[in-house]
């Protein structure tokens, strides 16, 4: 940490806002871009993003200097994804469950199948989107690996330390994650017609 | 000897260069030979490679802002309450002294109050008349008695509150909505051996208020028993009572009898609970309903008696507890008004009706033991004042405890009217 870095912690943690400001400007974008990832939303994740930097102006206090503030910072992020991930699983869970009373009694609601049909995958599914779709359908821990280290590029003893697991775990992570992400991806192809292959060979993906 | 699936967990490792040494050799041998291997690491490298390719995005343009005007309101909070707790640091003692300050004028008004309620205490030459007074619009009103349950420096602003309640009761005091009635030595004396403790409680109240009592003013019309029977009707205070004979259903069948009644939203009443539980004399009695009426009318006479015993004797719940335990076939439920009737059905079905003895469920007016009790907590009340006072505390904290006793019943009077006590007795 630069001794410019230090005296701007201190004013932070004397409850300065602009040293704040300065301090974690540099992390923002990163921030921004992973809970993108895990979200998968824009303007949920810009919400996201700011309520991960107030948590940690809140608790700047409790920043250990010999910490990495990066890290630090990253894990904070990467908490709040997976806290609000799973939030939003149980609410959908709990909205499946809803009974709703209606005139004639009860009955379970109705949900409608909003996977795309094939059709609607041929006509309009890019690499691009594919591949976003299939990071967002693995469990919230294998894509928070494939966020770090595949889209942020967090070499493996970074990961480690924000997501507070040895070395060797993070390895076997990033394998399974990756081994997931593929077997998805397989999948829709071997589903979705010649078209979506031609797609992927012109954009790279075999 | 590795196998294929101990080189497939390398491949991410290889592609990320984190692989040293003999695994590296070991892997790149490997992928050589083995074609399926080898597909996998294309795979994974095609996957990377797209994922490095795609570009960040960029904030959100109004990002800085918005969250810049978070982190203000963050900070306002934080120092708002940070000087909060300096200012409070820095006056402490200030603060102290004006609490203080505070209490001893709020016991001195109550002061003033007990010295006013003493009035309505009378002492008659042999029997002792026990005047109750209470506003009706008051009775079903717990705040003020709540109150008192709390500690007493903990609350200057519940202490006024209660203090208003006692005002209005004592500015009322002859006007049309305040009904006297009282119970003298020989009424209470039909209610078992008790009626003695109830005088020597009633007696302490009265000695300790006569003591600083001048004013002494005879009410014949208070020793008239019949005026026992309440004039003031508190819809909130009828319980509901009923009792089902159960007859040749073989062995035990209680667990199916609590099972349903569970199943109904009952509560079942243990001895210790016991209130307006009947007595085993009552269970003996069939369904005749007057017969009913009248049992279940001494039965309602045990919160008077336990209420106004508990001052003195705490353990008078005891002799009542003993006789319900005695009677292991006997059940006692309080149920949902609005189940009720789905719920005898059901007994009906499952025992069959033939084997049932039923009444009619009868309203029980707990009316006067609801008043009754809200006198003596009165009473208790305006007795806790005086030793707070004069600062007995061993006394305060023994008032107190009867108090809470006593509101104890009195909530479970008022709860019971939204139940219907069913006693249930299992005959062979």
């Amino acid at each position: 940490m630069s001794e410019n870095e230090k005296y701007l912690l201190q004013l932070a943690r004397k409850g300065d806002v602009e040293a704040f400001e300065q301090l974690v400007d540099k992390f923002q974008k990163k921030v921004f871009n992973i809970t993108l990832r895990m979200i998968g939303n824009y303007d949920d994740a810009s919400e996201l993003t700011q309520e991960v930097f107030i948590k940690i102006y809140r608790s700047i206090g409790s920043f250990k200097e010999e910490a990495q503030l990066s890290t630090w910072i990253y894990r904070i992020a990467t908490n709040v994804c997976l806290d609000e991930i799973r939030k939003r699983k149980i609410k959908w869970i709990r909205s499946l469950d809803e009974e709703i009373h209606g005139e004639d009694g009860e009955y379970l609601m109705q949900i409608e199948d909003s996977s795309p049909t094939p059709d609607k995958v041929l006509e309009n599914k890019s690499l691009k989107e594919a591949v976003n779709e299939a990071v967002e359908s693995l469990p919230e821990k294998q894509r928070l690996i494939i966020v770090l280290r595949d889209m942020q590029g967090f070499s493996y003893e970074e990961i480690s330390s924000i997501i507070n697991k040895p070395v060797g775990t993070v390895k076997s992570r990033i394998n399974r994650a990756r081994l997931q992400l593929k077997e998805i991806l397989l999948k829709k192809r071997e589903l979705f017609c010649e078209d979506f292959v031609i797609d992927n060979r012109k954009e790279g993906l075999k | 000897m590795k196998k294929c699936q101990d080189f497939k967990e390398m491949i991410s490792e290889y592609v990320d260069d984190e692989l040293k040494g003999d695994s590296l050799h070991e892997f790149e041998e490997h992928i050589n030979k083995c074609s399926e291997c080898r597909k996998d690491l294309e795979d994974f490298k095609t996957l990377i490679a797209y994922f490095r390719n795609e570009p960040a995005e960029d904030l959100p343009i109004d990002f800085k802002d918005s969250l810049h005007k978070k982190l203000l309101a963050e900070s306002d909070s934080n120092t708002g309450s940070s000087q909060r707790v300096k200012f409070i640091r820095k006056y402490m003692p200030v603060c102290a002294v004006a609490a203080s300050l505070i209490m001893v004028f709020v016991f001195w008004i109550n002061f003033k109050d007990v010295f006013r309620m003493g009035s309505s205490m009378e002492k008659t030459d042999s029997s002792l008349v026990y005047q109750l007074e209470k506003d009706s619009a008051t009775a079903g009103d717990s705040d003020g008695a709540m109150n008192y349950s709390m500690e007493r420096n903990e609350s200057d602003l519940k202490y006024g509150k209660s203090y208003k309640n006692t005002t209005e009761g004592i500015e009322i005091e002859g006007s049309d909505k305040v009904e006297k009635f009282s119970y003298d030595k020989e009424k209470t004396k039909k209610n078992s051996g008790q009626s003695v403790q109830i005088n020597k409680s009633a007696k302490s109240v009265q000695n300790t208020i006569d003591n600083k009592k001048t004013t002494s003013e005879q009410s014949p019309s208070t020793k008239d028993i019949d005026r026992k029977a309440t004039k003031i009707k508190l819809s909130n205070a009828i319980a509901k009572t009923a009792s089902v004979v159960i007859s040749d259903v073989g062995t035990n069948r209680v667990d199916d009898i609590r099972n349903i009644a569970l199943s109904y939203g009952a509560v079942e009443k243990f001895a210790d609970a016991a209130l307006i539980v009947t007595t085993s004399d009552n269970a003996n009695v069939p369904v005749s309903e007057n017969i009913e009426v009248t049992s279940q009318k001494t039965a309602i006479q045990q919160p008077i008696l336990s209420g106004a015993d508990e001052p003195v004797a705490n353990d008078s719940n005891s002799s009542v507890k003993s006789k319900e335990v005695s009677d292991s076939t006997q059940l006692s439920f309080n149920i949902p008004n609005d189940r009720y009737s789905k719920f005898i059905e059901k007994i009906k079905e499952r025992f069959g009706a033939a084997n049932i003895i039923l009444s009619t469920p009868v309203d029980v007016d707990n009316t006067e033991a609801l008043n009754s009790l809200d006198s003596q907590i009165d009473i208790l009340k305006t007795q806790l004042n005086k030793v707070g006072e004069a600062r007995d505390i061993s006394n305060h904290e023994s008032i107190k405890t009867q108090i809470e006793e006593l509101e104890k019943q009195r909530n479970e009077i008022i709860s019971n009217t939204n139940y219907t006590t069913v006693t249930i007795k299992i005959v062979k």
